[in-house]
């Protein structure tokens, strides 16, 4: 019982740990890095004595505040589904990239940019989320997710497959569009520059409604992990899991690239090292990598921001300059 | 009473099971024996509903498993695959304690019975001083058993086993066998799939013979098993004794 305890204990300090290191990214990211200079005081003045009239709580409150809380809502959304996909299909590699999210998003948000047939009528918010989800849609379809006793692996193969299609088109469309080329880009290197309180808006109800039904994905995700054949002989029913835990991967996903673009890596990162740090356990591992994620987007923002000031890298291209070492390093230590 | 009436499975236009018909003796242990690639797997798969059938139903006390809904179902039948995959850093007791997610509310967790059953399951097994250990860190044969105590901790009536003695050693083997009798003693009905034939009449009250899909024999050791048989089904030249310590027939290959 003692032990049980200090498990507990243990699990506790390293939960606020994580939340510290995000709280503190998130106040810093609210001053930090800016033209108008400002400071720590503004920000508690904000919160003790609001002032409508100072200038400097008004870009906190209206620029910074909005930024930092998307920033830390899409890392959180982001490492869920990371931790998601890869106790679905049990492999340590997978990541929300694998379901053509992005490029479905990335791919109707170009269509739409040049004036593609209908695409042009609706609003690019709009196309963009419809895009996330189809690519995500094909790559559950082909994969096989209606079926039963389908392969992870077909899964992992659908992805590659529909993401080069989606990739190829979205590449075509620049090209004609020769003129949209700078923005497109930038968007798809995934940036959180044009991040404001409507995007908030947007953003909150969908993470939530998406957080909730991760949850209710745990326990099957814990017997999963014995293999679904145990998981099926336990009263998991494999195939309703395999459903609800891709819609919700597909909802977090989609409402994040909307907003923000491809952020990479994160959704591959933040589940591990939640792993090695609650081990096992989806009812831990899944707000922990959310967590992680916030928190690694919330400092990868705010290294964007200084690299090269006052031009900001986008935040996808830092995430990936964290990634790509971290990736390399899980690939050697998969070897030995 | 578990029965399987025409129970045929195939995919691709290949038939692996065709049209059987079993009954399984309540309270008894059930042997399933053939060559490899029979469909012995097949079959319990198909039993614990992780495969669909073709054609043909499995039935429990009358009433068709495929109707029922998974948790009801895994309240009746559990069944221990072949290779079940243990994640990194359980401990024996959070495994065991999966057992019990049949009897659990959707965002409900343990009750204190369901750690009672849990912990009857860890004595059962004698892995009470192993409770806290990873079950990653523990020999072939103490594995095993962490994942017996998870069948016995989930309580049905109908235990179905893939293969449970492959790679362990003799004694490790004979340990199993005999605790599947303690559950048999305690009114758990069995299935098990076995490749030792000699162990199989030993510690099984009913054979069911396979060969290719299809039923050759169903009955007590003692009168199915002969050296016909034998030859028809493994191809094996062989001469039956009587065990002389459990009087059960035993084989020795010529």
């Amino acid at each position: 019982m003692n032990m049980y305890l200090n498990t507990r204990q243990i699990n506790g300090f390293k939960a606020l740990s994580l939340c510290s290191v995000g709280l503190i990214g998130f106040i810093i990211s609210l001053y930090g890095q800016s033209d108008f200079l400002l400071q720590a005081g503004d920000v508690w003045r904000l919160i003790s004595a609001p002032d409508n009239n100072d200038i400097n709580q008004q870009i906190i409150f209206l620029l910074r505040l909005p930024r930092s809380l998307v920033a830390c809502l899409i890392g959180v959304n982001l490492g869920i589904a990371g931790a998601l996909m890869q106790g679905l299909t049990r492999n340590p590699l997978a990541s929300p990239t694998l379901f053509a999210i992005n490029s479905g998003a990335a791919c109707l948000m170009a269509l739409n940019s040049i004036g593609f047939g209908v695409l042009t009528h609706i609003p690019s918010e709009v196309a963009t989320f419809a895009g996330a989800l189809i690519g995500g849609l094909l790559v559950f379809l082909l994969g096989g997710g209606l079926q039963q006793n389908a392969n992870p692996l077909r899964l992992v193969l659908a992805g590659i497959a529909i993401n080069g299609l989606l990739t190829s088109l979205t590449r075509a469309a620049l090209i004609i569009a020769d003129d949209m080329a700078y923005s497109m880009l930038h968007w798809l290197s995934g940036s959180l520059s044009e991040v404001d309180w409507q995007s908030w808006s947007q953003l909150w109800p969908v993470s939530l409604l998406a957080f909730v039904l991760a949850l209710s994905t745990c326990r099957g995700l814990n017997l999963t992990a014995l293999g679904e054949q145990t998981a099926s002989s336990l009263g998991i029913n494999v195939t309703f899991l395999r459903g609800r835990v891709c819609l919700t991967v597909l909802l977090f996903t989609s409402i994040s690239v909307t907003l923000a673009g491809p952020i990479v890596f994160v959704g591959l990162i933040a589940p591990h090292l939640a792993r090695a740090l609650f081990r096992h356990n989806y009812f831990l591992l899944v707000p922990a990598s959310g967590l992680i994620g916030g928190a690694l987007v919330c400092w990868a923002d705010l290294l964007s921001r200084s690299i090269v000031p006052p031009a900001e890298t986008p935040v996808g291209i830092v995430t990936a300059l964290i990634g790509t070492p971290f990736f390399i390093y899980l690939v050697l230590r998969g070897k030995s | 009473m578990l029965t399987i009436e025409n129970l045929t499975i195939g995919y691709a236009g290949v038939v692996i099971l065709d049209g059987l018909n079993i009954t399984i003796p309540q309270g008894k242990i059930t042997a399933l024996i053939g060559p490899n690639g029979c469909g012995k797997s097949t079959l319990l798969k198909t039993i614990s509903g992780s495969l669909k059938p073709t054609k043909g139903k499995v039935s429990l006390a009358g009433q068709d498993l495929s109707k029922l809904s998974h948790k009801t179902k895994a309240q009746l039948l559990s069944i221990l695959p072949q290779s079940p995959i243990t994640p990194e850093g359980i401990s024996v007791r959070q495994l065991v304690s999966c057992g019990r997610n049949p009897y659990l509310s959707h965002w409900g967790g343990l009750s204190q019975q369901d750690r009672d059953e849990v912990q009857a399951a860890l004595i059962e097994t004698g892995l009470c001083d192993l409770a806290d250990r990873a079950v990653d860190s523990l020999s072939g044969g103490q594995r095993q058993r962490v994942w017996i105590a998870m069948v016995l901790a989930q309580d049905t009536d109908y235990i179905l086993l893939d293969e449970p003695t492959t790679y362990l050693d003799l004694t490790y083997q004979v340990e199993l066998m005999e605790m599947m009798q303690k559950m048999n003693r305690r009114g758990k009905t069995l299935v098990v799939v076995l490749h030792d034939l000699n162990q199989a009449c030993r510690y099984c009250d009913h054979l069911i013979v396979m060969k290719k899909g299809a039923i050759i024999a169903q009955d007590e050791p003692h009168k199915v098993f002969n050296s016909q048989l034998l030859k028809e089904v493994f191809s094996l030249n062989a001469t039956i004794m009587m065990d002389p310590i459990a009087n059960k027939p035993m084989c020795i290959p010529l």
